[in-house]
């Protein structure tokens, strides 16, 4: 019984922190990092004469931008 | 010089990446940031398992690439790894398949 109450409290605890602002909001934000990275790589693949630098700040200020866009509507 | 880790994983991961990058993503916008409850438009079970299967598919595709990225293994050890993330893969992909239907 007690191992039920337990189990029980643990679940919820659990579904409460994976619901939670902050975990989407980190959820999100480690998809669009990976994403945008992810881009990134797939562009310098395809056009390896690109300027890597440009094209890594680029996607550094697109992040910033949409996390802050996120942020502020959290 | 180290060998290349396979042609085919690379085209596995491009074209999961490709089809994550916009699919998760509006997934990600319908179901956590309209406010919209249940399916998102033209969203259904089978469109999130299909969405699941190739996550995980995109997940162990890169880890087994960054493993085999660390130095050059055995062949033996490429094939095991392989086998043994493929059998994880599966595991989690039908452990994920059945939890769908009871969480929308």
């Amino acid at each position: 019984m007690s191992t039920h109450i337990v189990g029980e409290y643990l679940s919820s605890l659990l579904e409460g922190f994976l619901n939670s602002d902050f975990v989407v909001t980190l959820i999100v934000l480690s998809f669009l990092f990976h994403a945008l990275n992810g881009i990134r790589i797939l562009i310098l693949d395809t056009f390896p004469f690109g300027d890597e630098e440009k094209l890594s700040i680029t996607a550094l200020v697109v992040f910033l931008i949409i996390s802050v866009f996120f942020l502020v509507r959290l | 010089m180290r060998k290349p880790i396979g042609k085919y994983t690379w085209l596995i991961l491009r074209i999961t990446a490709i089809t994550l990058i916009f699919f998760l993503g509006l997934h990600i916008l319908v179901q956590h940031f309209s406010g919209a409850v249940g399916f998102g438009p033209g969203e259904t079970r089978f469109t999130l398992a299909i969405l699941l299967v190739i996550a995980i598919l995109h997940g162990f595709t890169g880890t087994r690439r960054i493993i085999l990225d660390f130095k050059n293994y055995s062949k033996s050890f490429e094939v095991i790894l392989t086998i043994t993330l493929l059998i994880l893969g599966i595991i989690f992909a039908v452990i994920g398949l059945f939890i769908l239907p009871s969480l929308i």
